[in-house]
């Protein structure tokens, strides 16, 4: 398909995602507050700052983590890149570009769903946060239930998968990163359990955490599960292995490793090594580089697929590459 | 008398860019006493160099450079022999010609200035009129460089009373039409046997612009109003037009947002 | 007729008036014409309440569909409307069609043959047939085509003529439209909705089939393909989403199912042209453009143009990709050019022209610049570049000072005007608020030229929707009928 359409729809997805796991952070965040000391407070609102990797662009236009600052900041704040609003805003624009790619449905939806971020604070005033935040969270779960169910599910839909994916794995390993080095060194175990809840319901992991064997409110299961489970849809390892799984069908099976296409060989690495991980050995003051690590890689992964499969202008058929050579021993 | 040319010329960019298209005329034509004995053309980075003839009869270079980069080298290499005075008699013009070569375009749109300056020059036959405007011109134009640019138009250059060769070019077009000789820029080389010891001039020096005006509706007289002359051998034609836009030895387009600067350095030696 | 009936039950004919126009569906005598009975009678069998339900559906069906066209303003984005459509359908006899087709045919003929010539010998201008300064001034003639040579010699691939009929009924060519006429997107979607809404009335009719226009189109473009290409890659060139046309460029590209593209979703590598896919460069054979020349390539033409792809002109003048329509075609759509197409018609062909012109004047010519300025209470002066019902003063309906702006501007740049007699457009029942009016109409046909000439049977009838207008177009508030071309 054209380069174009691909990297339009990948960042469509990739937009409506962040904006869902924004506001899920956000949801927590006002939660466990509710049972924070005041002191706790502006570090927990630091730390929500940092799972974006936004606190540059804050301290520039703010003096203290707050609730109203920080909230406002990562919710409609228009020096933000990454605000909520901006997010729905760009996804729709990009929907808007390549409308005859998308179902009726998700255009409609999603359209909905720019309506109701567009007079944000109007909205928030009215519906309260808790409820707003519902909102955009349906919003967005309802949007990739109605790409499911009416979008052929062909090289289009692979690469709304792939964006989401990549985004939410992202997501995933920042709050991972964040949320495991506040809790890492605390003596108090009641504050270590209400930290593990937050991480946990960032991701909308506590029910399915809670059903997995060995589902203890410590540090090591906790991280394992969100790092590393095979089957629940926000774990870091079921993310990639999805991700991958999009990138194989879109560039095709390869022969033999040497016909793998960049990003094939970049997730796959990724994966496989995750895969292999002894977790003991990323415990207590190793976690923080390796997940650092982690998202320099993925990082780079994006880059492979943007080079790849939306700007390929250095990829000529075969045939033209061969009639240069002969032009050349002229 | 054979000439050998060596035609460099040098885009760089602060950073780099992609997707360059190129287009040149540097090809020296054939016929009317001129002829082509040998043509090469080297570009940097390197890629396939496809050509195609204009409607006046000038071939066209071409390549494009996908990939980034921040230089572009095309080096233009001829060997040319010249037989005798440019004569090229017994034509006749299309109705295409006619109109284009008597139209007044961007550069060579005549004002009252410069329509006085033909009308009070015509005198006798074509070539008598056209010989007294170029005197004339020469009278009333400096050559100086600096003053104007690629787009000084021929009423702007003669307001100024001074330009380059481009610019005696453009005003003697105007002139000519304006009293209705029909009349063509030229692109080629000058060839000056004391280059060496002539001061001040640039690398570009032997790059020239001059005109064919048609007269007797019968013969295109080749001239040269910077150097108040009739073409002779140590001239080399590239191209002709109706006027520079035409006729531009180089002329490209590219992504990026980086400035292009360009150098030119033309070497004419005799073999 | 002594009793008026109660106005519930007052039929759609009741009130219909036949004018001293030309009515399609009725004698001077007020009968219905004989291939209109049938729709006729079941028209006056309706009353307005059970039409608008008709209607409603179709409106419905079109708004679901997204069939806008988008009106072109001061704002970035344009409004999008519902284009009107009128489902009292234009209905044309067998015989009547078959002379439209043949002197549709003919026109077309000439006129690639003048393309060609003019960009190749200009032997019609040597021959005097043409004043080369008429061409040389066109501003739409091409310098840059001269000596290049397309497939086949075919420059105008796909042709969109405008018709009119005079208050006898002779069908005349109001303008060619050679570079790329839009519209056929409506003809399509109005016979769905028609077959949808008049299901029995449609098949007791025995209409001839229009459907596989988009079909034809595509067999059309890839016979031009370059080298003779038996399996050529086509695309649609489109200008991008805020184009006015967009929504027939993606429907069209659906249709023939091949790829929409973008300028910048191509690239020119060596004299070939490639869509930039998730899977490298791929090469591409026919563009079936809906931009301007201008907009083409930046190289070659307008240096600041975003629409197009770098190198696009050279590839295609070294024979590797074929552009349908060529470059170039504008030239014959000039209003002054087209006074001429009879004369390319007997100068190539040999032959009288089957379909005439409505009688032109041109303002570059003395006498006839002094009969338009004397005058323009009753003629319509028309720019020779603008299109689209836009730079033109209908003489009878233009105040003073708007005769007097035309007479300056036409004595200040004569060859940029043209003027005609007001041609008394025939007139079509047409449902307006709960009745039938006259509304005046005019057809357009879509003639495709490959290797052969292939015209669908019918085309689109645009209608006035406002009383008394003349102006047809969907920019300036025309509305658009289905039109049935019978099978005898």
């Amino acid at each position: 398909m054209l380069s174009r359409v691909a990297d339009t729809l990948y960042w469509m997805s990739r937009y409506i995602e962040r904006a869902e796991d924004i506001t899920r952070i956000l949801t927590v965040n006002f939660n466990t507050l509710l049972d924070a000391r005041v002191q706790d407070s502006e570090d927990s609102w630091r730390r929500i700052i940092d799972i974006t990797g936004d606190r540059p662009l804050f301290a520039e236009h703010f003096g203290e983590f707050n609730a109203k600052d920080v909230s406002g900041f990562l919710l409609w704040h228009p020096a933000n890149p990454n605000a909520v609003t901006t997010c729905i805003r760009l996804a729709r624009e990009n929907a808007r570009s390549v409308r005859e790619q998308i179902s009726s449905e998700m255009w409609e939806h999603l359209n909905r769903l720019y309506f109701l971020v567009r007079d944000i604070k109007q909205e928030l005033s009215n519906r309260g946060p808790y409820d707003f935040f519902d909102q955009i969270r349906h919003g967005s779960q309802a949007f990739q239930g109605i790409t499911n169910e009416t979008m052929a599910h062909g090289e289009a839909y692979e690469f709304i998968q792939l964006g989401k994916h990549l985004e939410r794995a992202d997501k995933t390993v920042r709050i991972i990163d964040v949320k495991y080095s506040s809790v890492n060194g605390l003596s108090d175990g009641t504050e270590v359990s209400r930290q593990l809840l937050a991480m946990l319901r960032s991701c909308s992991a506590f029910e399915a955490f809670r059903k997995s064997p060995g589902s203890q409110l410590q540090p090591a299961p906790v991280t394992e599960f969100l790092l590393l489970s095979k089957e629940f849809p926000r774990a870091v390892y079921y993310c990639l292995q999805r991700a991958l799984r999009s990138v194989n069908l879109i560039s095709g099976d390869a022969a033999t490793p040497r016909h793998l296409a960049a990003p094939q060989r970049a997730l796959g690495r990724v994966c496989s090594e995750l895969g292999y991980l002894e977790l003991n050995e990323l415990l207590n003051q190793n976690m923080r580089p390796y997940l650092d690590s982690l998202l320099y890689r993925l990082n780079e992964v994006g880059i492979e697929i943007t080079r790849t499969y939306f700007n390929t202008q250095l990829i000529l058929p075969a045939q033209s590459a061969a009639a240069q050579r002969a032009q050349q021993q002229q | 008398m054979k000439l050998r040319i060596e035609h460099t010329t040098t885009f760089t960019y602060q950073e780099s860019i992609s997707e360059r298209y190129t287009e040149m005329r540097l090809r020296p034509l054939d016929g009317s006493g001129q002829r082509c004995l040998r043509f090469k053309l080297f570009t940097e980075p390197a890629g396939e160099v496809m050509q195609y003839t204009d409607r006046y009869g000038n071939a066209v270079h071409h390549f494009d450079t996908l990939q980034s980069h921040d230089r572009v080298i095309v080096r233009a290499s001829s060997d040319v022999h010249l037989s005798q005075t440019f004569a090229d008699y017994h034509r006749d013009l299309s109705p295409l010609e006619k109109f284009d070569y008597l139209a007044q375009g961007l550069y060579t749109t005549a004002n009252d200035e410069i329509r006085s300056l033909a009308s009070s020059n015509v005198q006798g036959d074509a070539t008598t009129t056209i010989l007294a405007l170029m005197h004339a011109l020469r009278d009333s134009v400096q050559y100086e460089t600096g003053i104007t640019d690629v787009k000084t138009t021929a009423a702007e250059a003669l307001s100024l009373r001074r330009g380059v060769c481009q610019d005696f070019a453009h005003i003697m077009l105007a002139a000519c039409r304006s009293i209705d000789i029909p009349a063509r820029y030229v692109s080629g080389y000058l060839y000056n046997p004391q280059a060496n010891v002539s001061l001040g001039m640039n690398d570009n020096a032997a790059s020239h612009a001059w005109i064919d005006a048609f007269v007797n509706n019968s013969a295109w007289l080749s001239v040269d109003p910077t150097h108040n002359c009739l073409q002779n051998t140590n001239y080399v034609r590239l191209a002709v037009g109706r006027d520079y836009s035409d006729v531009p030895p180089t002329r490209g387009i590219y992504k990026g947002q980086a400035q292009e600067s360009l150098t030119v350095r033309v070497v004419v030696n005799a073999l | 007729m002594t009793e008026q009936p109660s106005s519930a039950h007052v039929s759609l004919m009741d009130r219909y008036e036949v004018s001293d126009f030309f009515d399609e569906m009725f004698l001077p005598t007020g009968e219905p014409r004989n291939h209109y009975r049938l729709l006729h009678a079941r028209l006056a069998d309706m009353v307005a309440e059970s039409f608008d339900e008709r209607r409603g559906y179709a409106d419905v069906s079109f708004l679901y569909q997204g069939i806008t066209f988008t009106v072109y303003s001061q704002k970035a984005e344009g409004i999008e409307r519902i284009f009107p459509f009128d489902l009292i359908p234009r209905i044309i006899p067998a015989s009547e069609w078959a002379l439209v087709e043949k002197g549709l045919t003919q026109r077309v003929t000439a006129l690639n043959q003048f393309l060609y010539d003019i960009y190749h010998e200009q032997r019609i201008l040597q021959d005097k047939i043409i004043a080369p300064e008429m061409i040389f001034e066109a501003k739409h003639f091409r310098r840059e085509m001269i000596g290049v040579n397309v497939p086949k010699n075919i420059y105008a691939h796909v042709i969109g003529t405008d018709l009119v009929r005079d208050d006898n009924g002779n069908y005349f060519v109001l303008e060619d439209n050679l570079r790329s006429p839009s519209g056929v997107s409506y003809m399509l979607e109005n016979r769905q909705a028609m077959k949808r809404t008049f299901a029995t009335l449609f098949q007791s009719y025995g209409v001839r089939a229009i459907e596989h226009y988009p079909q034809e189109l595509l067999n059309t473009l890839r016979s031009v393909a370059p080298h003779d290409n038996p399996d050529p890659v086509v695309v649609l060139l489109t200008p991008g989403i805020y184009n006015s046309a967009y929504f027939e460029h993606a429907f069209l590209a659906r249709q023939m199912g091949i790829e929409i593209v973008e300028g910048r979703d191509l690239v020119a590598h060596d004299n070939r042209v490639y869509t930039r896919t998730t899977k490298g460069l791929q090469p591409v054979d026919v563009i079936y453009r809906r931009i301007d020349d201008n907009f083409l390539d930046p190289l070659s033409f307008d240096s600041t143009s975003m629409l197009g792809c770098a190198g696009l002109f050279n590839a295609w003048r070294a024979g590797n990709v074929t552009l349908a329509n060529a470059v170039g075609t504008g030239v014959a759509d000039d209003k002054a050019v087209y006074a001429y197409v009879p004369a390319m018609i007997r100068y190539y062909l040999s032959e009288e022209p089957i379909l005439q012109n409505v009688p032109t004047y041109l303002a570059i010519n003395d006498k006839e610049r002094d009969f338009i300025l004397n005058n323009l209470e009753q003629l319509v002066v028309k720019s020779v570049n603008e299109s689209g019902g836009y730079g033109m003063l209908v003489g009878p309906h233009a105040s003073q000072e708007e005769r007097e702006t035309f007479r300056n501007l036409i004595i200040s740049n004569p060859r940029n005007f043209i003027a005609q007699p007001i041609v008394r457009l025939s007139r079509h029942p047409t449902y307006l608020d709960g009745q039938l009016y006259g509304c005046h109409i005019d057809l357009r046909p879509y003639i495709l030229c490959g290797e052969k000439i292939t015209i669908v049977p019918g085309g689109l009838t645009r209608v006035a929707l406002r009383a008394g207008s003349l102006v047809v177009n969907s920019s300036q508030g025309g509305g658009s009928k289905d039109t049935w071309v019978l099978n005898d």
